[in-house]
């Protein structure tokens, strides 16, 4: 009797012993990493991913901590206790443990489905894979992590090469390719299809062939394949109008290879970009209500980088805005491009984060034929798809976004390629790591800072194309992890 | 096998004593016959001589020939024998009315003034007036008079045919009779081996004047530290550490026990102030080992006031009084902050490398070059800033700050007859605080009625309920409190157009972010509703002599209702309204019982005496918390939930049982030697299924050396006992599943649906278990000169293993930490008080000091022993808790002065940024460079040693109570002066930042930073720049009452009456900068850093005590 007295079991919260039972446990287990992209995707994989490059900077926040600013200033050492490194990496890891538990437990459960527990396994090994994908790109080498740790097993582990994080990728990726439908019912709608995999492989190929591995043409040819089953598939084709790319009325689109999913409604699943990305003391022309913070604004190299007429600017981004009805206008830039108009509560958007769309994969298949010195009409036809598709959008200036014909040298058309993809892709976190993996980041980089911040290109150092290890993952296990060099 | 009270006295017995003192005599009985005589020597005067004759007679015959003659009566109840003098007025009318005179002396002769004249059993009464002279008139020659004295023992005389009577008090050594409540029990204090400290109610009445429990306990007891944290209206801000911190991350305050009842809320909450009897700290594991699993930090025992037999009395007692902020910080005036703000920006642009093809920087380029810089508005000087006379000067500190009024009504009755005992009470108490928009209120109610069934059966029942209300405001980083400093003085408290002046309303002067204070406490609610039921009921039943079953139900209901409303037009952390209302509406249910049997046997036989204790007891705990968030308001109109659309919600539930078996035995020998041993077996839904139950031995001993008979004859000492305990403690104070691995419901839309995701919460460990803590105990008491000088002196060491920590794991496992029993935490100290009755005679004056040491050390932590890094806001790693420092030790870089010039610079090791007026630091490590390695250990927030000094002074009829107390060596962080000054630069600043550093020639006080909007090195990172010295002498309270005399009470009818003045928190003296050196916003392993509490008040109060 006094056994089970003091024998209580949660009341609120379920107990995990009970639970990863049945193939509906499994579903919800599925979701659960799903649901953590959204922690990375907020805020933090922006900072790294566009924050970091010369798309944008901080609008300057009053009381703004280094903690910002160190990453966007080359000048500012990026500390290895910033709290925004440290996030990045624990929050990764959370869905890597997510995904982890699914593998973990699904062998133990029955199905009726066999092919659905595949499938929960391929989306499993997808959304572990994706994770990885951005942390071997931020911070390089990493722990690898296959299954739920125990304490002593989690101290175990010390960080392994870029090149096996790379290969632990590919292997999730090419698991889930082979077990994901290429579509799903419209109530599952936002999982991970075929496609989805097939394009985040093309990229993955894109980047081992590129810096730091720099695999070279056998990786552009993985790519252009996986880019070209890709292009191929009769589920996918470019919107037409580049707006409604991404207009919440239209998530999920036939372009769309993988998306976050959002939804508002105060059930802490909306976006919060809107707001995050509007100028400190704007108002109602930029959002309607809500706290603005003023991150992620587009740098002045960004708004010059639109080729005049090209109505992906305004779809994309504001140089400013005007104060005060009838008053001064206010020239500070910021991000349009996930804007709910039909949104009330703040920060609470319907808006997703379209990580991977069919434009992106265009433009590396593309880039991967010119690398190969191949098939020169063919890369030349998927870059003008993309200009044609942006000069039939309403807004464009007559005459604008001719196609291109020819490129005097490989090395123009690569830049064609990469302004291309900087103005398609703006603010979707693909430029960083375009400049990094091209080893184009110095180059751009100097110079972007240099005019922005006095910095000094000869202090540039390639250590800065990583992330430090965050301070306190190195405290908890200095004996297995150690720092990135220059931090 | 009960013993019946005839046959006790049927018992036969051979006694022959002649011209013996009858209370010789009766000892002797007492042990031929195995009886227990209980009386009081007052009463009965056992000094008497007589002679006594019997053989194999029965006992009832043998007191009947020797207390007949004396008029004395006996009865057996309990087992005992009670002896009373006869009351042959019984039955009689009462006819004479006699009058009787007299003086009352003290031991030096001289006469008494004040002191109680009481006729027994009846209203009449009278004090002595200032010569220790008084009159009264009684019923008959059989009236028995009460003369009672504080400090003095009181004196029962019977009138007989005397119409004068003379009495000599004599100075109470009661402090040794006094009877200390034990967990599940009392004992004498001559008897106890563990140590306990206590405060009585006397001490508590008139002293703490009951405005607050800080004011009751602060500084009264050795090795207890109790810190007013947060000065809210309502009093309920305190921390209570009894002899250190022995817990990392598990909960360190004490457990508290209300009459028995032990209750894992705060009592301060709970109970009334002005209820309580008395309050008994155990500080040694072995007087709180008998609380098992709970016992590790020590327990606080709140008794509370129980009726007593007699006349109804009736007591109204009220006070009202004015409270201020004890002490404001001095900040930087307008134009002082104009100066600042210009240089802050003007070194920030020196300091800015030229771009590309510039002239190197001077303080005089305009804004049309500066503004071409990213971040321009670190080196941009507004135009208008040049003239002061464009600004206004608040002192924004004025704005916030008010005189409040303090007021408490009480009435009380108490009474009984014989059988029946009864206490009731009920309060209001009303506090506005010395915040604008922040008050108090409580209601307070409390019966407790006790009854005797039969001789063998009593039973109880004590109710007492509560009532509160307050609205509050923040503190801490943003809040108002802050916003006060941190607001520059140059804006006015409205603008032109009526919206409150602030650097987010003015961006014409924009600077910063910090929003209008004012504006905050006025406009955001956030008003708290609390009541609260707890409930006991007991019996006691006698089985047989001496053998006592008790069982109690103990039921406690807490509810707590929060509302909170922020409206559209309030501008908040720095963002410019309108913002979107936002309302919140969050309750929570808390719901204890407790069953508790317990059987106590005692047993005294020759010289030895014996108790035992067992008891089994089950104890559960209910919580629940749910909140509403709503937002969408069309105006500011309707300001709660229904006025806006729900947008957000949760609800929980959790639960915690406790089974626990105990056992004690005490056992002493001729009074001389103390013997004491406890068990408690625990078992705790808390823990893992591996390590659910702990058992907690404890032993200890001790031995009244004064009762030798070597020492008989030594005069001069009263009193000496040596005592040694040991003991295991338990804590258990963590959440209530952590074994359990968890998962929580989240979501997932697919297709705009939302779907459910099982989300993993915390890393499991089946094999969680309790805090451990052995502590050794050694206590010295001395009683010099008749108790005239007593010392009590107390020696330990404990040592706390398996704590209860969040070890940080790497998060690559997907957890940032798993909750383990690790480490080992010593705290080791002494204790010493002292009290002297300094003079006796008309003029009295006796004095109270008690003094604490207690170290902290860090012995063991985690398998690797890696230190744990702790932090606040904006304040990562400001905190290391590693081996061989104490728990939460400031971690940053050594600040050695700043750099006065240029030579100095090159001199010393400094990072590339620095300049003259940069803080220089200590090259720990001595690599010729000041890197992350220099980072040392700054001190904590440990003080060395606390004391408190309080003395009493009396003379006719007025009482002067002077309480001193402090601390010495503590170090506070102090994060507010760092978020303000040099952190931002735009903020106001202290107004010692009028002694910067300005230039090589203009270097200042050598001690203050230059200003910087822009700073480059390391002034921001956590350094001792910002450790402040905590150390305070505080005049804690001086209070003043009179006691009116014979003469006026009887023309007013009333039995007592006294008014007094008393004031509290009147002066510290600290170089502390901050509000005050006890109130820290942060505390765990964050302790000791200052994000301004609520600040503590100086309180000047008035009040009236009368009783009819």
């Amino acid at each position: 009797c006094s056994e089970k007295f003091i024998d209580l079991q949660p009341i609120s919260d379920m107990n995990a012993g009970n639970f990863y039972k049945t193939e509906q446990d499994m579903n919800q287990a599925v979701m659960s990493p799903y649901a953590s992209l959204r922690d990375v995707y907020n805020q933090l994989y922006i900072f790294a991913g566009e924050v970091r490059s010369d798309n944008t900077t901080f609008s300057w926040v009053p009381g703004s901590s280094k903690d910002m600013t160190s990453i966007d200033n080359f000048g500012d050492v990026l500390l290895s206790d910033n709290q925004n490194v440290l996030d990045l990496w624990n929050r990764s890891y959370v869905t890597i443990l997510r995904a982890n538990i699914v593998l973990d437990k699904i062998d133990a459960v029955a199905f009726r489905d066999e092919k659905l527990k595949s499938q929960y396994k391929a989306e499993a090994r997808f959304l572990r894979a994706l994770t990885y994908f951005w942390l071997v790109r931020v911070y390089g080498d990493v722990p690898k992590v296959d299954k739920q740790l125990s304490v002593q097993e989690a101290y175990a582990l010390g960080r392994v090469p870029t090149e096996e994080i790379y290969d632990f990728i590919v292997q999730d990726l090419t698991f889930a390719e082979a077990n994901l439908p290429v579509t799903y019912a419209n109530n599952d709608k936002g999982r991970v299809t075929q496609a989805g995999a097939k394009g985040l492989l093309a990229k993955v190929y894109m980047t081992m062939a590129g810096y730091p591995l720099k695999k070279g043409a056998s990786y552009y040819a993985f790519a252009e394949a996986k880019a070209l089953e890709v292009i191929n598939s009769p589920q996918y084709s470019l919107v037409s109008d580049y707006k409604a790319l991404f207009s919440v009325t239209n998530k999920n689109s036939s372009e769309s290879l993988f998306e976050v999913q959002y939804k508002k409604g105060g059930t802490g699943t909306g976006s919060p970009w809107s707001n995050s990305f509007a100028p400190r003391f704007s108002n109602k022309e930029v959002v309607l209500v809500g706290d603005k913070s003023g991150f992620n604004a587009p740098t002045p190299s960004m708004s010059a980088a639109y080729e005049t007429g090209d109505p992906r600017k305004a779809i994309s981004m504001s140089d400013g805005y005007v104060s005060d009805p009838g008053g001064a206008r206010v020239n500070e830039k910021y991000v349009k491009k996930y804007y709910d108009v039909s949104f009330s509560v703040s920060p609470d958007n319907d808006n997703n984060w379209i990580e991977l769309r069919l434009a992106d994969v265009y433009l590396l298949y593309s880039e991967a034929l010119v690398r190969q010195g191949k098939q020169y009409q063919t890369a030349l036809l998927y870059l003008n798809k993309i200009r044609q598709r942006a000069r039939n959008t309403p807004g464009a200036a007559p005459g604008t976004l001719a196609d291109y014909t020819s490129f005097a040298t490989d090395e123009a058309f690569l830049l064609a390629i990469e302004k291309e993809r900087r103005v398609e892709l703006a603010f979707e976190n693909h430029r960083w790591f375009d400049l990094v993996r091209t080893e184009r980041a110095q180059t751009v980089m100097s110079q972007e800072q240099k005019e922005q911040n006095g910095f000094d290109p000869a202090l540039w150092n390639n250590n800065m194309l990583l992330f430090p290890i965050p301070l306190q993952v190195i405290q908890s296990n200095p004996e297995k992890i150690k720092q990135n060099p220059g931090y | 096998s009960e013993v019946r009270p005839q046959d006790l006295l049927d018992h036969s017995i051979s006694i022959k004593m002649d011209n013996i003192e009858i209370s010789k005599i009766l000892s002797r009985i007492e042990r031929l016959a195995n009886v227990k005589f209980v009386y009081s020597s007052n009463t009965i005067r056992a000094d008497r001589k007589v002679s006594i004759t019997a053989s194999e007679r029965k006992l009832s015959e043998v007191l009947n020939m020797v207390l007949k003659p004396l008029n004395i009566s006996y009865r057996v109840i309990g087992g005992q024998i009670m002896l009373n003098t006869e009351d042959q007025g019984a039955g009689r009318p009462k006819q004479l009315q006699q009058s009787v005179s007299g003086t009352v002396v003290d031991e030096s002769g001289m006469g008494l003034p004040g002191v109680s004249v009481v006729e027994k059993g009846t209203q009449r009464g009278t004090v002595t007036d200032t010569d220790g002279k008084f009159s009264i008139n009684v019923a008959n020659e059989q009236s028995v008079l009460v003369f009672s004295f504080v400090g003095y023992s009181s004196q029962e005389l019977i009138v007989a045919n005397k119409s004068i009577v003379d009495v000599s008090l004599k100075t109470d050594d009661k402090s040794l009779n006094e009877v200390i409540v034990v967990g599940y029990g009392t004992q004498k204090k001559a008897d106890l081996t563990g140590a306990i400290a206590s405060i009585s109610a006397d001490r508590l009445t008139s002293k703490a004047a009951a405005v607050s429990y800080a004011e009751a306990l602060v500084g009264q007891m050795a090795g207890v530290q109790v810190q007013q944290v947060n000065g809210a209206p309502g009093g309920e801000g305190l921390n209570i550490r009894i002899r250190g911190t022995g817990s990392i991350s598990a909960n360190s305050s004490p457990l508290y026990v209300i009459d028995g009842y032990p209750i894992d809320s705060s009592a301060f909450s709970l109970v009334n102030t002005s209820d309580i009897e008395n309050i008994q700290v155990l500080k040694d594991a072995s007087s709180t080992a008998i609380y098992g699993s709970r016992g590790a930090n020590g327990v606080v025992i709140i008794t509370t006031k129980k009726g007593t037999a007699g006349a109804p009395r009736v007591s109204f007692s009220s006070f009202y009084g004015v409270q201020q902020v004890a002490r404001k910080i001095d900040m930087m005036n307008s134009r002082e902050y104009l100066e600042f703000f210009k240089d802050g920006h003007n070194q920030a642009w020196l300091d800015r490398t030229p771009m590309p093809g510039n002239a190197p920087h001077t303080i005089s380029d305009p804004n049309e070059v500066r503004s071409k810089y990213t971040n321009a508005n670190f080196y941009i000087i507004p135009e208008s800033f040049n003239d002061p006379g464009n600004f206004a000067d608040v002192n924004w500190q004025d704005e916030i700050f008010r005189t409040a009024s303090t007021q408490k009504h009480e009435l009380s009755v108490n009474g009984g007859s014989e059988k029946t005992r009864y206490a009731v009470s009920g309060s209001y108490t009303k506090q506005d605080g010395i915040q604008i928009h922040t008050d108090f209120k409580r209601y307070n109610l409390r019966t407790n009625l006790t009854t005797s069934v039969s001789r063998k059966l009593e039973v109880g029942v004590a109710v007492s309920a509560y009532y509160a209300e307050n609205n509050e405001v923040a503190n801490g980083k943003d809040s108002p409190i802050s916003y006060a400093l941190y607001l520059p003085p140059i804006y006015p408290l409205r603008n032109a157009d009526g919206t409150y002046g602030s650097q987010v309303r003015n961006p014409e002067i924009w600077a910063g972010d910090v929003s209008n204070p004012v504006s905050i406490a006025e406009n955001v609610t956030n008003f708290t509703k609390k009541n609260a039921v707890i409930a006991s009921i007991y019996a006691d039943y006698q089985i047989i002599e001496g053998l006592k079953y008790r069982l109690s139900l103990n039921g406690n209901l807490e509810n707590r209702r929060q509302k909170f409303y922020q409206p559209s037009f309030v501008d908040l952390d720095g963002s410019r309204a309108p913002r979107i209302a936002t309302a919140r509406a969050e309750s929570w249910l808390g719901a204890n019982w407790l069953n508790e049997h317990t059987l106590t046997y005692s047993k005294v036989f020759n010289k030895h005496s014996l108790n035992l204790l067992a008891g089994f007891s089950a104890q559960k705990s209910y919580a629940e918390y749910s909140r509403v968030n709503a937002q969408n308001f069309p105006n500011d109109a309707v300001r709660n939930i229904k006025g806006g659309q729900v947008v957000a919600g949760t609800g929980t539930e959790d639960e915690n049982s406790l089974i626990s078996y105990l056992s004690r035995l005490t056992y002493s020998y001729d009074d001389k030697y103390l013997f004491s041993a406890s068990i408690r077996k625990d078992g705790s839904s808390r823990f893992g299924s591996e390590n659910r139950w702990g058992t907690f031995p404890s032993v200890s001993a001790g031995w009244r050396i004064s009762s030798e008979p070597f020492l008989q004859n030594v005069s001069q000492i009263s009193e000496l006992k040596l005592r040694a305990s040991w003991g295991l403690v338990g804590n258990n104070k963590i959440g209530n599943y952590e074994s359990i691995a968890r998962t929580v419901s989240g979501y997932y839309p697919l297709n705009g649906i939302l779907v459910n995701a099982v989300n993993p919460v915390n890393y499991p460990n089946p094999n969680l278990g309790w805090e451990k803590t052995r502590q050794f105990n050694f206590g010295l008491e001395l009683g010099l000169y008749k108790e005239r000088v007593r010392l009590e002196a107390d020696f330990y060491n404990s040592k706390s293993v398996d704590l209860l920590l969040n070890v940080p794991v790497p998060t690559i496992s997907g957890y940032a930490t798993q909750l383990q029993n690790i480490g080992k935490v010593e705290n080791k100290g002494m204790e010493f008080l002292v009290r002297t009755r300094n003079t006796t005679g008309g003029f009295k004056w006796s004095t109270d000091f008690n003094i604490s040491f207690n170290r902290n050390t860090v012995l063991a932590l985690g398998p690797d022993s890696r230190p744990i890094y702790s932090g606040a806001q904006n304040a990562n790693n400001t905190f290391i808790t590693t081996i061989g420092q104490p728990i939460a030790t400031f971690f940053g870089y050594k600040y050695d002065g700043i750099f006065k010039n240029q030579a100095e610079l090159d001199a010393a090791p400094h990072l590339a940024n620095d300049r003259p007026g940069d803080p220089r630091y200590v090259d720990v490590n001595g690599d010729g460079q000041i890197t992350a390695a220099d980072k040392t250990y700054l001190g904590s927030n440990q003080p060395k040693f606390i004391y408190g000094f309080g003395n009493d002074f009396s003379y006719k009829g007025f009482d002067l109570n002077l309480m001193l107390t402090g601390s010495q060596g503590a170090k506070l962080f102090s994060f507010f002066n760092r978020m303000i000054g040099i952190y931002h630069g735009d903020r106001n600043g202290l107004a010692k930042l009028k002694d910067r550093w300005r230039s090589e020639e203009q270097p200042g006080s050598g001690n203050v930073l230059r200003a910087n909007r822009d700073p480059k090195g390391l002034q921001k990172e956590p350094s001792s720049y910002w450790v402040e010295d905590g150390s305070f002498l505080r005049i804690r309270n001086v209070s003043l009452g009179y006691t009116f005399s014979s003469d006026f009470m009887q023309r007013i009818k009333v039995r007592a009456l006294r008014v007094y003045v008393t004031g509290q928190n009147l002066y510290t003296f600290t170089k502390y900068p901050g509000f005050d050196p006890e109130t820290s916003s942060e505390s765990g392993l964050s302790r000791g850093g200052d994000y301004l509490g609520y600040p503590s008040a100086r309180t000047v109060i008035a009040g009236v005590n009368v009783s009819f």
